[in-house]
């Protein structure tokens, strides 16, 4: 595979993990062309730690129709996740032979030959959750239950050819994600990634690697042991540790490493890289809040609108930006009309 | 308190370890086990060593709603239902969370307050004294000024290097050798190349301590006595180069002219992380600076640039390489690529068969082979010295009072032992005057078995010949470098894989029959070596004395 093009997709508050992971797969694959896709408003002071991309393309400029009223319909998570195939499709249209997606919080170590090597024999590249059956019980509940809900691949990671199954697979997974990209595993729906269940299903020449050390997470960790030898060299169930996936890591991932770690190192690995995350932090970026989470006044956007706004035919035809504030706009007429979207949630 | 929740926390309540770790209580001289029913548990405080009770309390919000007494749920209920008494890999995280580079810790103050300054008119002085002291002139071969660095002042602190040292400044006594030690005045566990400006040193001259001397003073003494006594010849010895500026070390080795010793006492002269573990938990054989190991551990930014200047240090001295065992030579052979001189063996210490040596204690009052196997954990309670299993045995006992017939023992100094109920603590400080404390503290409580559950490659281990010499079988791991290879070398005791494995086969019930049927029936003599000074007298063709 000649040329491949490797992109992410994040908001200000992940640019530090994105860094973490362009210095880690710089370091074993300097010749793959790394695109940031920052899913933000431009920002002062970004530009220095953007120039470790080859490419940065802000979410404005991916030719989005409509892109306010897309963005209102996502929260944060949601639009980041909505706009990766429609980031890849343009790699793909630009002439990259391969085009690989990695989510920010993912670190490579080793060379990702297993992956190179699936995509030389398959169009559409992607890794399971969980490779191995689990038989504890706890873990059956944590994995393959929670992968029944939320996706049985993970889409932290694709890679795709560009062939014609290849295309067509990034433009029908576009489709979907832009016109119902959510976070709702009741309906059959978790944001990109449930409807990647289908890929199997609906395209050939779909390579499902089973390398176990692609896509290492919390949430496999149960199955695959990490290991060092005398060489340095890290490697799981005895392949080489190509990419971890931090996932959650400093929450929830942090009670799931503990619980499924089967030694020292997967604790090692999410310390280095939380000790990484901190020293590559950019000052006043880390911490601000993403762009469209607020009205143009700085009014948060209540997550009900945001449904409402999804749902309701009228409401998108009666406000043409919904993210404007003052006389005559949606966060007006929600504050004097629906005041219990601005009540907090239930249980919080 | 009902009588039986008062029968079961007192099984559980370490009525030892409450008073130790929380003085306030002890002082109140009130009872641990209604002082923790009472407000401890509402305090979160600790029980015992191995219930971790805002863990309990977080992990199970059940538990805290229900206001109930969360040991007692624990063994009562929690235990059975699968509940974990505290995190998983508690201990690991516990070490990950303190592991930092030597240089991004608080530095220790080491020199006492107070002490003079000296110039180099002044140590030369007193050098040139000491030497004189020694009346009639020097046997052929024999050393007049051994110039000895390392990272502390030794004879104020317990541990294998300063028990080199004694044994070293010792030999140089009885061999009409002047001493002369160097120690940084502020203990860092890092070169001090880049401390600005360059620190003091200690002086400490025929064990006794002088003061203070800024380093290039030192460098003058030195070579102010070699005009004064050309006679005398001077060598250089660095035990360890923590705390030092390499220059400064470069430069005494010049001063003291050829034959500088270079000693492993620990894998400094590969790694920043002395031991070897990567983060301070797996042993890391001592990859190559850039490999991903060393790029996942807190001592990996650094490597190289403590290399380099390691690199420097022995491109200018032919160091001659002492290993105080083969497994440390043999890493450091395969792994350091620094040039040197000569590389070899040289043991700090020897184990000797009772029947070569008239006079050796064959059999001990002591000994005997009834009752619970007594096992024992020797030295300090840290994690690099395999005090976490120790722990893990003590819980495993705690829990299940008859899983195995063993009674456990902590042998430390006293201010390192860490009470327990189930765990006899013995106070035993072993130093220059007191060299044999802990074997013969061994002996006297019959201690059967020793845990030295290192988890990183030792250079040598001071406390498993201890054990040996204090008739107790040694239990050790396989990546425990020197133990490993001295049990197997001696036949004394046992290497089991990991952790896991050697605590199997303590609680299997077999362990006792196994260790007894194996004692030999006479303890060896654990003899002193003579530092750098047998090594120099070889090579120097001196005549005995």
């Amino acid at each position: 595979m000649s040329t491949i093009a490797c992109c992410t997709s994040f908001t200000w508050g992940y640019l530090a993990r994105a860094l973490v992971l362009s210095r880690t797969l710089r370091a074993v694959h300097p010749e793959w062309q790394q695109t940031a896709l920052v899913v933000d408003a431009p920002a002062a002071g970004a530009d220095a730690a953007l120039a470790a991309f080859d490419r940065v393309v802000f979410a404005a400029d991916l030719g989005v129709p409509a892109f306010p009223a897309f963005l209102f319909r996502h929260n944060l998570v949601e639009a980041c996740t909505a706009l990766k195939p429609r980031l890849l499709a343009g790699l793909l249209d630009a002439g990259a032979d391969g085009a690989i997606y990695l989510d920010p919080d993912i670190a490579v170590f080793h060379p990702l030959a297993t992956v190179l090597r699936a995509l030389e024999q398959a169009a559409i590249v992607l890794t399971p959750h969980q490779h191995v059956p689990n038989d504890d019980e706890q873990a059956i509940r944590d994995g393959e239950r929670t992968a029944q809900l939320y996706g049985v691949f993970n889409l932290g990671f694709v890679a795709i050819r560009n062939d014609t199954t290849g295309r067509a697979f990034a433009r029908w997974w576009q489709g979907r994600c832009e016109s119902d990209c959510r976070d709702a595993p009741a309906e059959g729906l978790f944001t990109d990634q449930r409807y990647c269940d289908l890929v199997p299903a609906l395209f050939p020449d779909v390579a499902v690697l089973r390398d176990p050390g692609c896509n290492v997470a919390s949430w496999n960790l149960s199955r695959r042991r990490l290991s060092s030898d005398a060489e340095g060299r890290l490697a799981v169930e005895g392949s080489p540790l190509g990419f971890y996936h931090f996932t959650k890591i400093g929450g929830v991932g942090d009670v799931m490493t503990r619980r499924y770690a089967q030694n020292t190192l997967p604790l090692e690995l999410a310390t280095w890289w939380r000790r990484e995350v901190a020293a590559a932090g950019v000052p006043g970026l880390g911490d601000r809040p993403w762009a469209w989470d607020s009205f143009a006044d700085g009014t948060p956007i209540p997550p009900g609108l945001r449904h409402a706004w999804r749902e309701e035919p009228a409401l998108r035809a009666r406000f043409a930006d919904p993210f404007a504030a003052g006389p005559g706009s949606l966060a007006a007429w929600a504050a004097a009309e629906r005041a219990d979207l601005f009540a907090p949630p239930q249980g919080a | 308190m009902a009588g039986d929740v008062f029968a079961d926390l007192a099984r559980h309540v370490d009525r030892a370890f409450y008073r130790h770790l929380y003085p306030d209580i002890a002082a109140t001289g009130l009872d641990p086990v209604a002082h923790w029913h009472g407000h401890g548990l509402a305090e979160r405080r600790r029980p015992n060593v191995w219930f971790d009770t805002a863990y309990y309390l977080d992990e199970y919000p059940d538990i805290a709603q229900a206001r109930i007494d969360p040991l007692l749920h624990y063994v009562r209920h929690g235990r059975g239902e699968g509940r974990r008494a505290r995190p998983r890999q508690a201990s690991a995280l516990a070490t990950l969370a303190e592991a930092r580079p030597a240089a991004a810790r608080p530095v220790g103050y080491d020199a006492p307050a107070n002490a003079p300054i000296l110039d180099a008119t002044q140590l030369a002085a007193r050098l040139i004294a000491a030497m004189a002291a020694h009346a009639g002139p020097l046997a052929r071969g024999g050393i007049g000024l051994l110039v000895a660095a390392s990272h502390d002042r030794y004879i104020d602190v317990t541990g294998g290097i300063q028990l080199v040292l004694a044994d070293e400044q010792a030999a140089c006594a009885a061999s009409g050798t002047t001493h002369l030690h160097l120690a940084p005045a502020i203990a860092r566990l890092c070169l001090a190349d880049t401390v600005d400006p360059p620190g003091l040193l200690q002086v400490t001259l025929d064990g006794v301590f002088q003061g203070l001397v800024p380093a290039a003073a030192a460098v003058e003494a030195i070579a102010a006595v070699a005009a004064a006594m050309p006679e005398r010849p001077r060598r250089f010895a660095v035990h360890s180069p923590l705390g030092h500026r390499t220059d400064a070390l470069r430069a005494l080795a010049e001063a003291c002219g050829p034959d500088a010793v270079y000693w492993l006492h620990d894998h400094t002269s590969l790694c920043e992380g002395f031991t070897l573990l990567r983060n301070d938990l797996e042993a890391c054989h001592a990859p190559p600076a850039g490999s991903m190991a060393c790029r996942i551990c807190v001592y990996g930014a650094g490597r190289a640039e403590h290399q380099a200047r390691l690199r420097a240090l022995f491109d200018a001295v032919p160091f001659h390489v002492l290993a105080p065992s083969r497994p440390t030579l043999d890493l450091w052979l395969a792994r350091a690529g620094l040039p040197f001189a000569s590389a070899r063996v040289c043991e700090p210490a020897t184990l000797a068969a009772p029947e070569h040596h008239a006079g050796a204690a064959a059999t001990d009052a002591a000994r005997r082979d009834d009752g619970p196997l007594r096992v024992a954990f020797l030295g300090y309670p840290l994690p690099h010295k395999g005090w976490p299993l120790f722990l893990d045995l003590a819980t495993a006992l705690a829990l299940d009072p008859g899983a195995a017939p063993l009674k456990l023992y902590h042998f430390a100094a006293r201010d390192a032992l860490r009470p327990m109920d189930a765990v006899t603590s013995v106070a035993v400080r072993v130093g220059a005057g007191a060299r044999l404390a802990a074997v013969e503290a061994l002996a006297r409580h019959a201690i059967e078995a020793v845990i030295v559950a290192s988890p990183w490659p030792e250079t040598f281990s001071f406390v498993a010949h201890e054990a040996v010499a204090g008739g107790a079988r040694v239990l050790a791991l396989e990546a425990g470098g020197n133990v490993a290879a001295m049990v197997r070398r001696h036949g004394a005791g046992r290497v089991f894989p990991t952790g896991d494995d050697l605590l199997d086969h303590l609680l299997s019930g077999r362990a006792g029959e196994e260790i007894r049927a194996a004692r030999p029936p006479a303890r060896p003599m654990l003899l002193p070596g003579q530092g750098s000074l047998g090594f120099l007298h070889a090579l120097l063709g001196a005549d005995a004395r």
